[in-house]
């Protein structure tokens, strides 16, 4: 966990000293870490720290009353979520592209009564989504956009979805744009059932 | 461009090997054990605890009160003597956790125990939330009896109770300790018996059956059986009923 945290701050770092001027190109690749699968919020053991930051130090107990007796306990461990983009300017505030995102999930369901067994799992989800990007009229070095995105979740492993394909979506309602023309540092504030929470990045246009 | 292309890319597989991706990294699996059942027997211990000797303890606090003759209390609303046929108190202390429970006088050495209202169960330090307070009914039928034993007579409260309480997420219990009425000579409720003093607070041998039966949604999904047969940490809860 420490070690990520240093990773995004170097990331971050690496991506405000970014960039030459270059005449700006119609392509982009960017590149992510970050966020948190929809499936880990389900999890007994994370908070909202966890599910920005991804500090799980401590359980989070339950109440103890009849429906910490009887529903299903998620126990759950994720990797942060692996995104790579694609964007194609179609003009000044429109970008269209695709994404992939890439992440593992393991950890078990339990329950506090009954005969039900334990269940454990280990996933692999792979997301793909065609996407929009709206980009915010600003500065050449800064600029604010939106994204949307829809598109097939696969899961593959022992699993704790309940199905191989599920249909996935994402919103980043607020997203930054910082650097040069070609290279640049980007964040974004994610929802959906792809990926929750605040992801970093680094990008390149040509 | 293709060298700068190359080398992003390049940086992207880099990024994915960092041993910050590695799951064991990123979170902690919780510790919570597998404590098969334990918690349902902890969830009617604490029913028999925090609210059945609760509520008589508030009728020992009354007799207590009635016996002194005072006519007045800061805790009860008087309305007679509690031996009484007929005569009904209340509490009326907003501090205690029964605030608003009836005791009424049936026959002699023979009570109707009554609250509704929003209730505590389980220990509210423990618990994350703090807040397992849900609204309770409860009917407690109560026979006091002297037992002659060698030296001294030993004090034993006879109880016969039903009740309900709804939770959250759709769920809900009923209980009930027996059908058997409390005036007939067989004697099946849950009988708490105390051989120290006469405090219900010390209860230390308790005999009989607790049942409860769960719902989810209106719908019944167990039904669950405590059963004392004396000391009350050998209580055995039994579910799937």
């Amino acid at each position: 966990m420490q070690t990520m945290r240093k990773f995004l701050l170097i990331l971050l770092c690496l991506s405000c000293c970014a960039g030459a001027l270059h005449a700006q190109g119609r392509h982009e690749i960017n590149a992510f870490l970050g966020g948190y699968k929809a499936e880990f919020l389900q999890a007994d053991n994370t908070d909202f720290f966890g599910f920005v930051f991804g500090n799980l130090d401590f359980e989070v107990t339950h109440s103890g009353d009849l429906a910490d007796l009887y529903e299903p306990h998620y126990y759950i461990q994720s990797s942060p979520v692996l995104t790579l983009c694609y964007h194609y300017s179609i003009n000044s505030w429109l970008r269209v592209g695709a994404q992939a995102d890439l992440s593992y999930l393991s950890g078990k369901i339990t329950y506090n009564m009954g005969n039900r067994p334990r269940t454990q799992f280990k996933q692999t989800m792979l997301d793909l989504l065609p996407e929009a990007k709206f980009m915010i009229p600003g500065s050449r070095h800064f600029r604010l956009y939106g994204k949307v995105a829809a598109g097939v979740q696969m899961n593959m492993g022992t699993l704790m979805s309940s199905s191989p394909v599920e249909f996935a979506w994402e919103i980043a309602p607020i997203g930054a744009e910082w650097g040069g023309q070609r290279f640049y540092g980007n964040a974004e504030f994610c929802w959906g059932n792809v990926i929750r929470g605040i992801r970093i990045g680094m990008g390149v246009r040509f | 461009m293709k060298k700068y292309i190359v080398c992003f890319l390049a940086a992207v597989l880099a990024i994915s090997c960092v041993k910050g991706m590695d799951p064991d990294d990123t979170g902690v699996v919780g510790g919570h054990s597998d404590n098969y059942n334990q918690k349902g027997r902890t969830y009617m211990m604490n029913m028999v605890d925090q609210l059945f000797a609760p509520m008589l303890e508030e009728l020992e606090q009354a007799l207590d009160v009635d016996s002194r003759q005072l006519g007045q209390s800061a805790h009860f609303d008087i309305n007679g003597s509690l031996q009484t046929p007929g005569s009904v108190w209340k509490v009326k202390a907003k501090d205690s956790a029964l605030y608003g429970m009836t005791l009424r006088c049936q026959r002699e050495e023979y009570w109707t125990l009554s609250f509704e209202g929003d209730y505590l169960l389980g220990d509210d330090i423990q618990y994350y939330d703090g807040n397992n307070v849900y609204p309770t009914n409860i009917t407690m039928a109560v026979c006091r009896e002297y037992s002659p034993q060698d030296d001294k007579p030993v004090l034993g409260w006879y109880c016969e109770l039903q009740g309900e309480r709804t939770e959250r997420e759709g769920y809900s219990c009923t209980f009930h300790s027996t059908n058997t009425p409390m005036y007939s000579s067989k004697r099946e409720g849950l009988q708490f018996l105390n051989t120290r003093g006469a405090d219900a607070a010390g209860w230390d041998k308790v005999y009989g059956n607790l049942y409860m039966s769960v719902y989810k949604n209106k719908e019944q999904v167990d039904v669950c059986c405590l059963s004392f047969e004396g000391s009350p940490s050998l209580a055995t809860f039994t579910r799937g009923l």
